[in-house]
């Protein structure tokens, strides 16, 4: 019909189609132990993007043959050219299904296990990969312009998070090598390899003159994202730091807070739509996947594509899993046979019971791997953790709030009082096995607002492991308060003559008491700050207890 | 009697007719087969055949047949023949009928049938026709601006009802029987130069696609004719005000009247279309403009909040400001059942309550509806068998909900809700994410007579001065039709006297 789409996405849909694609899988894999940041880095990163430009226009030109790859170039050489990118398409979507496993198992805390969690995303982005075209225009057309918005705004929300000094230390420690700007350079031209099935779906496209300008307008944003990205990574956290960091994107909105405290933390928010990204991505190298079978005439990949993500994506074994394979297999194999291909095509010239077996496999998944909700009111929220040596040995105490007295819910003769349990352990992991055999209620860490270090722990130096120990912890935020004190257990367990644990009076003594401003206290992130860029730890303030009074001593 | 074709002629003799009608008719008692003597001596045998209740009172001097019959005792035999081929008494509505299957579709439509000896045609005279509602008071698209008039049972009224507000020869009504048993009257109803030609071509086509005993209720046209069955968002919108009709022909879409169903079908149907109401376009655009959003917002609401809250409480706590979790975990305290589970019962619970105001008819359902919430959700919570915070999520996931104006739009929300619910229960905010792309994904692929269902928010070319999107734009900016109507029919407005006004 005249007024219905003819079988042809729009200019609009393929731009939003390629940002919403590249987003999460550029700013999750690019920056990873400094890999391209720095100096050298963003140097890297603008070289590459000219150099992606320039290839844009070279792509354009290769619409036509990759439109019939068998025409072009014979039935066997096409179809070997086909298989080539096919390869790619597998792998690419198994890398990031496992990179999405990963994340979500362990920065979001499911209590599911990570291949279950494939499961289900390779089920949910299989699904409608084969229907055209069209559908995944519209799909980005939709959301593309959401998430990219999504994306930009959580950015600027953390330029807050950022220190002039921080950035300085980048400035001064980062290497501004040839070398350096070569590597980065090839590493940003990798994670754009993506743009190198464009040719089999320009055919496709509307308004062809204008797909040139379309694709280098959607390379253009997402560099500017890179490049914004790049800045503000090492402002937040610090150079040093970074070189730890796998995925430092993800921790980057550990500590922002938003205006009127509506959320106390949005960083889940924001890992959601670069799990939507992730999605997309990972649904767009399928769709692909089924377009260059479908083009060589190899019949369909309705099933035996998904198969073959879904084992590359969970079978890891050793050292040659798909998450360290991938990178290698892009940077000496993918690329430069790409482009060798690229060049010489240039010269050259339904169905019911699937949606079934889907639901059956997402219903086996809760029935068979459970869940790792808990409900609100069997968890503990520490607001306070004291951490100490005692005898040799580490102790963390909990400061644990009266949840009704906190709350203002208490009722007559309820009196449950704040509580203060006390773990001693040779290691925090046999901590937290004790804290299981003894606690009825799930420790949910999320709340933590005060961190104490004991002297004990501090003069024997073994507070790194404590900083170790935290960092693995994704549901610790990074504005939580830090401060030292003579027995960290015994401050912990203090309650003032109002009945108001540790962790809460020390927060309303910061936050609503302008001589204790939190300018003048030390963060986690601070703390991991100087801990990463000089080994030490920054000047922290004193607690010092008198009875039933406190006082903190900046 | 001739037969062609299985096709009964009419016979010129009246007693051959009239045991044909018998013999059809056999057991009908509610049909009426009246024999009579007319003409000024009282010799010509005539025959008058109809529905009981559908046909007014013959003896009535002001109905049509009353003023027929009285007139036939007046006039000789040769004089009626002549009534009978040229109407003479110029009554609205005769038509003459040459067989007998013309004959029962007409009776068994509600008119009166006469026949007359010795003349081999029958004379169709529309009466009252079968009861009906008339024109009511519309009770699901209730507007504080606007008509008040909605569409009743019948068909004709329907249509009248859009003519009256479009009054121009190019829209045209064209008419099908639906039904092998029930001959259900549907009406097409569009403006001629702003609808698409393929697009009408296709609506009747899918309306010729199947074969049915009966069509009792537009619904179930609907269902018969959507492009994807199985989705459980509709394709087609549906309205039970003429106004509203009006304004989408205007916007160059069809319109489907179905007999004895006060719901039109609006197709194609969009998603920006369920949730526009017909004041919209009556309000000022400011405010129009924030009721969108506001609908959006509710939308979410209806949709994600259950499972939001879950996905928060369940896994990620550190979301939520400090007090504001405790506060959660405290009114927990106690509560048997899992969240999840507390979520689901009160939901239903809730389901029950609405499907039971519905039920009950008038005030009563109003007053269970808001008795049996307040009484269920303040009983179960003093019982501590829910927590509070889960009886303000249901509420406003209801609120939500029944703020989208469209109600089966509104249905297929409220089931994908609990697919969510679970989803953000079982997997957290994975779950909610994996359950938007599997939404979005859906809906990209759905198609409303080939016509995108996300359209406006996806089209191939700009789609300025439409107005079609969530920000209502002024009148004065809605100069185009939407991309769905006729392309050489695009301006719908045009500024005619704007410069002579600025120069005075």
């Amino acid at each position: 019909m005249k007024f219905a789409e003819n079988n042809r996405i729009s200019q609009r849909q393929l731009y939003r189609q390629i940002v919403i694609a590249f987003i999460a899988p550029l700013i999750l894999c690019l920056f990873g132990n400094r890999k391209t940041l720095g100096l050298g880095g963003l140097a890297g990163t603008a070289a590459a993007l000219a150099a992606v430009l320039f290839y844009v226009i070279f792509l354009i030109r290769l619409r036509y043959a990759f439109a019939r790859p068998c025409k072009t170039a014979g039935v066997v050489w096409g179809r070997l050219a086909a298989l080539f990118f096919l390869i790619y398409c597998i792998l690419g979507a198994a890398f990031l299904l496992n990179l999405l496993g990963e994340i979500v198992a362990v920065s979001l805390g499911t209590g599911i296990g990570k291949k279950w969690l494939c499961l289900v995303a390779l089920l949910v982005c299989s699904l409608g990969t084969q229907k055209g075209i069209q559908r995944r225009g519209r799909m980005g057309e939709v959301s593309g312009g959401v998430v990219l918005a999504a994306v930009m705004l959580m950015l600027v929300l953390a330029v807050g998070q950022g220190k002039w000094e921080y950035f300085q230390e980048m400035v001064w420690n980062s290497s501004f090598s040839g070398r350096k700007i070569l590597e980065s350079g090839y590493d940003v031209i990798c994670a754009f390899s993506g743009l190198g099935l464009l040719p089999f779906a320009l055919d496709c496209v509307g308004s062809s003159k204008d797909t040139g300008k379309t694709v280098s307008f959607a390379i253009f944003t997402l560099g500017i994202l890179l490049i914004l990205t790049e800045l503000l990574l090492p402002s937040v956290f610090g150079w040093g730091r970074l070189k730890y960091e796998s995925f430092p994107i993800l921790p980057l909105l550990a500590g922002a807070e938003l205006p009127g405290n509506v959320l106390a933390r949005f960083d889940v928010l924001w890992m959601g739509f670069l799990l939507y990204s992730l999605l997309f991505s990972i649904g767009s190298f399928l769709h692909y996947g089924h377009l260059i079978v479908e083009k060589a005439d190899m019949g369909t990949g309705k099933l035996w594509i998904s198969i073959l993500v879904f084992a590359g994506a969970v079978s890891e074994t050793g050292r040659w899993g798909i998450r360290n394979s991938f990178p290698l297999y892009l940077k000496y194999i993918f690329v430069p046979g790409m482009l060798v291909l690229q060049i010489i095509f240039f010269m050259a010239g339904k169905k019911k019971w699937k949606k079934k077996l889907a639901a059956a496999c997402v219903s086996a998944l809760f029935l068979l791997a459970g869940c790792g909700g808990v409900e609100p009111e069997k968890r503990m929220y520490p607001l306070a953790l004291g951490a100490d040596i005692t005898e040799g040995r580490y102790q963390l105490t909990y400061g644990i709030p009266d949840l009704p007295k906190s709350t203002g819910q208490e009722k007559d003769g309820e009196d449950q009082g704040n509580a203060a349990p006390s773990i001693q352990g040779e290691t925090f992991r046999e901590i937290e096995n004790i804290y299981s055999r003894t606690q009825e209620k799930y420790l949910d860490m999320g709340h933590l607002e005060i961190l104490v270090l004991g002297e004990s722990l501090l003069d024997g130096g073994r507070w790194e492991q404590v900083l170790e120990y935290l960092k693995q912890e994704p549901a610790i935020g990074e504005n939580v308060y830090v401060f030292r004190c003579d027995a960290a257990s015994e401050a912990v367990a203090w309650v003032s003559p109002q009945d108001v644990s540790l962790g809460e009076y020390l927060l309303g003594l910061l936050e609503n008491n302008p001589n204790g401003s939190p300018g003048q206290a030390v963060t986690l992130r601070e703390v991991y700050h100087e801990f990463y860029e000089r080994g030490a730890l920054p000047e922290l303030p004193k607690l010092e207890i008198y009875g039933r009074e406190l006082e903190v001593k900046f | 009697m001739n037969e062609n074709d299985n096709i009964v002629i009419i016979s010129k003799d009246i007693q051959e007719n009239e045991h044909y009608i018998r013999e059809r008719l056999t057991d009908c008692a509610d049909v009426q087969i009246r024999r009579m003597r007319l003409g000024d001596e009282r010799k010509v045998d005539c025959l008058m055949v109809y529905i009981e209740v559908a046909t007014s009172n013959m003896m009535l001097e002001d109905s049509a047949i009353g003023k027929m019959v009285g007139h036939f005792w007046e006039i000789s035999p040769g004089e009626m023949q002549e009534f009978v081929e040229y109407n003479s008494l110029g009554i609205a509505d005769v038509k003459k009928l040459t067989d007998m299957e013309q004959v029962f579709a007409g009776l068994l439509a509600g008119n009166a049938v006469f026949f007359m000896d010795g003349f081999d045609q029958a004379m169709k005279i529309s009466s009252a026709g079968y009861p009906s509602m008339g024109v009511t008071e519309v009770e699901m698209e209730k507007v504080l601006r606007g008509s008040r008039e909605g569409f009743s049972d019948s068909v004709k009224i329907n249509s009248s009802l859009i003519r009256k507000r479009l009054r121009d020869t190019r829209l045209k009504v064209v008419e099908f029987y639906i039904g092998e048993r029930s001959h259900t009257l549907v009406q097409m109803v569009y403006m001629e130069d702003l609808v698409q030609e393929e697009f009408l071509e296709q609506v009747k086509e899918r309306l010729g696609d199947f074969r049915i005993d009966g069509i009792l209720d537009s619904g179930m046209l609907e269902q018969l004719t959507e492009d994807s069955w199985l989705s459980p968002f509709p394709q087609y919108q549906t309205t039970e005000r003429p106004d509203r009709a009006a304004q989408e022909i205007l916007n160059g879409k069809a319109v489907l009247l179905c007999d004895n169903s006060p719901s039109a079908l609006i197709l194609p149907g969009v998603f920006h279309s369920f949730m526009e109401s017909s004041e919209d376009w009556y309000n000022r655009f400011e405010m129009a403009s924030f009721l969108r959003i506001l609908r959006y917002v509710a939308l979410a609401a209806a949709t994600l909040l259950p499972g939001l809250y879950l996905a928060v409480i369940r896994f990620h706590t550190q979301i939520l400001p400090t007090n504001m979790l405790l506060s959660f975990a405290q009114a927990r305290e106690g509560v048997p059942f899992s969240s999840i589970a507390e979520l689901v019962l009160l939901e239903l619970s809730f389901e029950l309550i609405r499907e039971a105001g519905v039920r009950i008819p008038g005030a009563l359902g109003n007053a269970m509806g808001i008795v049996g919430g307040l009484i269920v959700g303040s009983a179960a919570v003093e019982a501590n068998l829910v927590s509070p915070i889960v009886v303000m999520v249901v509420a406003i996931t209801a609120l939500g909900s029944l703020a989208i104006p469209n109600e089966e739009f509104a249905s297929a929300f409220r089931m994908l809700k609990y697919f969510f619910l679970f989803l953000g229960g079982y997997l957290g905010i994975f779950g909610i994410v994996t359950g938007v792309y599997l939404t979005v994904s859906h809906l990209a692929g759905l198609l409303s007579f080939g016509v995108p269902y996300l359209t406006p928010f996806v089209k191939q070319s700009t789609d300025n001065g439409t107005g079609s999107k969530i920000v209502r734009v002024p009148f004065k900016k809605r100069w185009r039709r939407p991309s769905y109507a006729r392309q050489s029919e695009q301006v719908r407005l045009q500024k005619i006297r704007n410069k002579n006004r600025k120069e005075r």
